[in-house]
């Protein structure tokens, strides 16, 4: 599950701590980039590497609301429901959300397209309610309105991915490595 | 020694206490919550505060956690003032508020650090009216329940289970107002230790569940102080019956020497065997129940016998009960013996007389080296959790095994490489080894020369044997290390049952082979076993006795295969229900009392001795012989002096040897599952977590006969065969395979025995023996502890 040399980057990066279990953290961030989420072989994986039992490593992915051991959609997006966003609309905007892709928030979207998340505060009070598109796009001020054609927009943007010549391959990337291929059927 | 203040008055305290330690013990009633005695403070529920005094002008009063600092002479607190009490109650309304107020129906109620705790600082009226947190439970197996809102999150669970039993699948998930306590999958605990969630968890959250079923209120049960009868460590116990029934068992002394605050799940649960259907509780004759008291039952039966009776006492029952059956044999002018075979008693003797310098729990978990010789959790769980503390101490342990054991689990996790798996013909040497290197002989092996070296460097060095895994030879072995270590060096040898120093001070020399003898030439026609099962071991020669024999009256506390072949079958009282004393593996004088009386009558030593006997008073000669004052139920026991702690030494060629056997032929180890017992293998609930059967080997014997995980193994040991499920584990040693007691007894083998191993072809079975097949793989792969 891991390359060579990507293994040799843990170990390289645990080397750096007195204690092993320090760079947890940060294997399981490289597992999650790598798959979308924390699969069992990942938790694994780490644990061999860091000498923390799959239980503490659970009790860590447990505490980090980054970290997740469950699969999401193409895109997540949090939505803050702290102090500043709640005052000025954050639970309409949520509502809207979960009405928009039919899933209660955390889960995927039919299409795939997208995971919608609460989130603490993500430091974009001026600009509240915000929300942060997959760690890099910030959208503030939003309405019930906006978030519906944010989310409209990502789907489409599925829609369009999936007519590439080359889907099959683009969605065999975006499906967990240890979730049952997809057969060609289900993917038309 | 010092005195601190609290509310002015004067409170003494010893070092390395801390504050709420030393106002506990003086019986001041501070309240806490994540503080624990043997798990120490986690400082994170705020509850025990209270006030400083300033003691120089200008200072102010602080509020103090006195759970997180360690006393110091002259301080002074206020527990009682107006601020300190102001704390303590706001913390308790802030638990209280997602609390669910089901106390009424909670199973913790009435017996509740939190219900205690709510009352004694007053909070009585609920303010908060907003809806409370609630959370999911899981399902924990059948030993252990959960109701997650019940908690407050004192950690002293995970606490108790990662930190100090070294548990790995039981955890604290999640944050802030939302932390789940569990496992991260359903089912049942993989620690032999997971009873105690209900004794550490201060609420209801962790409940008994076995309790759960025969329900009573605390209040409502006779409690006692008695001894666990699960093996020889002598666990002191609280139990609690009601009705004539068993309903719970709970560690009981908080000052116990043996064992303060925790008991293993074999005592917690196992205990419960006596209360099995199937127990012997009226007087049968021929398989038919008959209308007679138990002890006229017994005298008729005795008279029919004319005098040719033989006594056959048992090794898990108690010293007083040994003592009386002796004492009656005497008086009979039968033979009388404790134990079922010559083999047992040369061992038992041998282990017995070596454990007159044997350390106890607290040595254990205070050393600084410890070597342990067998599997240790699976034969006496609680001197294995003493030896994890040593472990989480980073002191130096190492284990040499055949089999998989919990202990070496939890040990590979945090001392790698100390952990030596060998066959059990193997051993000898490998002690033999370690002998010459403790004596600076040259040896060639580096884990040898590591063990040698940590004990030899070590100023308390603990040796712990395995006794029913041991020979003689090794055993004094393990006696000529310990002696050549550092002075304040103990060893301590695990013996087979609780009953094991009983019997070894009562048999008289040969008393095995002499019974035996009786029989064989006709001397003997009536046999009468008590608490004890010879028809059910891997020695033939028992049954050919069997034949030989008009009468055989079976007196037991659980239907044993010997009772099932009784002409006379009688209950016994089981240790809960009677008075007596017994001797644990460090030649510790215990006393139990009785908790409460079953509903149909019993039998137990003190009825025997008043209606068979002319002279009673034999018995208490005999036990102050042994100890000048002797012990109260509940109370630490009095240690035997050494000299009185030595058995009769037997002829040099009984010692039992192993076979002789071919460097490359696979031999049979034990391999013992910590749960199962005298007792214990007849209580439901803990008997349903026991793997099934199958043999364990290591991958490369498995390679070697190309078998993979749940392939048939067909394993024949001289002209017996047996086919079992093939379990791979590296923890067992190579060339050995692991076989269960009762798989032992089919093949009529033993330790070290050489075997024939071949891999059995499927070809011919049908499509449903595979099903059948699988289902047994399925249930043998549980057995694989902590390997993924
Ligand atoms: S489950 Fe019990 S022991 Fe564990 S944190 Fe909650 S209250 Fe404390
Ligand atoms: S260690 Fe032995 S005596 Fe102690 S509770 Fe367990 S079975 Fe009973
Ligand atoms: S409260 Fe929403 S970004 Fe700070
Ligand atoms: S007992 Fe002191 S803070 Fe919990």
């Amino acid at each position: 599950m891991l390359t060579d040399q990507e293994r040799a980057h843990l170990e390289e990066h645990i080397a750096h701590y007195p204690e092993k279990r320090a760079g947890a953290i940060y294997c399981l961030y490289f597992m999650q980039d790598k798959y979308g989420y924390i699969t069992k072989p990942s938790l694994n994986l780490v644990s061999e590497l860091t000498d923390l039992s799959t239980t503490q490593l659970d009790e860590l992915i447990t505490f980090y609301t980054l970290l997740r051991r469950r699969p999401v959609g193409r895109n997540i997006m949090r939505v803050c429901d702290s102090i500043s966003c709640h005052t000025r609309g954050a639970k309409k905007v949520l509502e809207a959300a979960e009405n928009a892709t039919g899933k209660a928030l955390g889960e995927i979207a039919n299409d795939g397209s997208v995971t919608v998340l609460p989130s603490i505060c993500l430091g974009l009070c001026d600009r509240a309610p915000a929300a942060l598109i997959n760690d890099d796009r910030v959208e503030g001020e939003l309405t019930p309105e906006r978030m519906r054609m944010i989310l409209t927009e990502l789907a489409e943007e599925e829609i369009k991915l999936s007519e590439k010549p080359d889907y099959q391959n683009i969605i065999s990337m975006l499906t967990p490595q240890d979730a049952p291929a997809k057969t060609n059927e289900e993917v038309m | 020694m010092g005195t601190i203040y609290i509310d002015d008055k004067a409170v003494e305290f010893e070092p390395g206490q801390n504050v709420l330690d030393a106002a506990r013990k003086a019986g001041i009633d501070t309240p806490y919550f994540c503080y624990h005695p043997a798990l120490g403070a986690a400082g994170s529920c705020r509850i025990c505060a209270m006030e400083t005094v300033p003691q120089k002008e200008g200072e102010k009063p602080r509020t103090v956690m006195t759970c997180s600092i360690p006393a110091q002479d002259g301080q002074q607190f206020r527990f009682k003032s107006p601020k300190a009490k102001q704390i303590q109650k706001a913390v308790v309304e802030f638990y209280m508020t997602n609390h669910p107020n089901d106390c009424p129906v909670c199973d913790e109620g009435g017996d509740c650090h939190l219900q205690d705790t709510t009352i004694s600082v007053g909070h009585a009226y609920r303010r908060y009216d907003g809806q409370k947190r609630t959370m999911p439970d899981q399902f924990l197996g059948p030993l252990v329940y959960q109701t997650m809102n019940r908690c407050v999150t004192c950690y002293r669970c995970v606490r108790f289970y990662q930190d100090y039993a070294l548990g790995d699948d039981f955890g604290a998930m999640g944050s802030s107002n939302h932390v789940l306590f569990r496992r991260t999958e359903d089912g049942a605990f993989d620690s032999p230790f997971s009873g105690n969630l209900v004794s550490v968890c201060p609420t209801g959250v962790f409940t008994d569940k076995v309790y759960r079923r025969k329900y009573s209120r605390t209040w409502m049960l006779e409690k006692a102080p008695s001894i666990c009868s699960g093996c020889s460590v002598g666990c002191n116990i609280e139990v609690g019956g009601r009705e004539g029934t068993l309903r719970r068992v709970q560690p009981n002394n908080e000052e116990s020497k043996v064992n303060p605050y925790f008991i293993c799940d074999r005592g917690r649960y196992g205990s419960h065997g006596t209360e099995s259907h199937s127990r012997p509780k009226y007087v049968s004759e021929q398989g038919k129940v008959v209308k007679t008291s138990p002890l006229d039952a017994l005298k008729i039966a005795l008279v029919r016998a004319e005098g040719h009776v033989g006594i056959l006492g048992s090794v898990e029952e108690d010293l007083t009960t040994n003592l009386a059956l002796k004492a009656i044999a005497k008086e009979m002018n039968a033979p009388f013996s404790p134990f079922i075979s010559p083999q047992q008693e040369a061992l038992t003797k041998t282990a017995v007389a070596a454990n007159h310098n044997a350390p106890s729990i607290s040595d254990i978990e205070q050393s600084d080296a410890v070597f342990v010789v067998g599997e240790l959790t699976e034969h006496a769980p609680m001197l294995d959790l003493a030896v994890r503390q040593v472990i989480k101490a980073k002191k130096d342990v190492y284990v040499l095994h055949a089999t998989p054991s919990h202990l070496v689990t939890a040990l590979n996790k945090l001392q790698r490489g100390h952990v030596k798996a060998l066959a059990p013909s193997q051993w000898q040497d490998c002690l033999t080894q370690i002998n010459t290197a403790v004596h600076d002989g040259a040896v060639e092996d580096l884990w040898i020369k590591d063990v040698a070296n940590a004990l030899k460097q070590a100023e308390k060095p603990v040796i712990i044997g395995v006794a029913e895994l041991l020979n003689t030879a090794d055993i004094s072995l393990l006696n000529t290390i310990t002696e050549s270590l550092a002075p304040a060096a103990k060893m301590a040898i695990a013996l087979p049952s609780a009953g094991s120093v009983n019997a070894a001070l009562t048999a008289q020399e040969n008393s095995c082979a002499e019974l035996m003898t009786q029989i064989e030439s006709d001397k003997i026609k009536t046999l009468v076993v008590v608490g004890s099962d010879p028809l059910n071991t891997n020695n033939p020669h028992w049954h050919a006795l069997h034949d030989k024999l008009d009468q055989l009256i079976v007196i037991d506390k659980v239907l044993t295969k010997t009772a099932h072949l009784s002409d006379t079958l009688l209950p016994l009282a089981a240790w809960p229900e009677r008075d007596g004393m017994t001797i644990n593996y460090e030649g510790r004088l215990q006393r139990f009392s009785k908790a409460f009386a079953r509903k149909t009558a019993t039998i137990d030593a003190h009825s025997m001795i008043e209606t068979l006997m002319k002279s009673p008073e034999t018995i208490e000669q005999w036990l102050t012989e042994l100890a000048p004052t002797l012990p109260q139920a509940g109370d630490d026991g009095i240690i035997i002096e050494k000299d009185k702690l030595k058995c009769t030494e037997l002829p040099l060629e009984q010692k039992t040897n192993p076979p002789a056997i071919q460097s490359t032929q696979p031999q049979v180890a034990l391999s013992k599952w910590f749960g199962e017992g005298y007792v214990a293998d007849h209580a439901p609930e803990i008997r349903s977590l026991k793997p099934g059967s199958s043999a364990s080997i290591n991958p490369k014997l498995a390679a070697s006969l190309n078998l993979s995980n749940g392939d048939q193994l067909m394993i024949i040991c001289g002209d017996q065969k047996l086919v079992r499920p093939a379990v791979i584990s590296s923890q067992v040693a190579d060339l050995t395979v692991a076989l269960n007691q009762a798989d032992m007894r089919l093949l009529q083998a033993d330790i070290a025995s050489p075997l024939c191993l071949e891999r059995t072809s499927e070809l011919f079975i049908d499509a449903d023996k595979k099903e059948e097949i699988k289902n047994i793989i399925g249930s043998a792969s549980v057995i694989m502890m902590g390997e993924a």
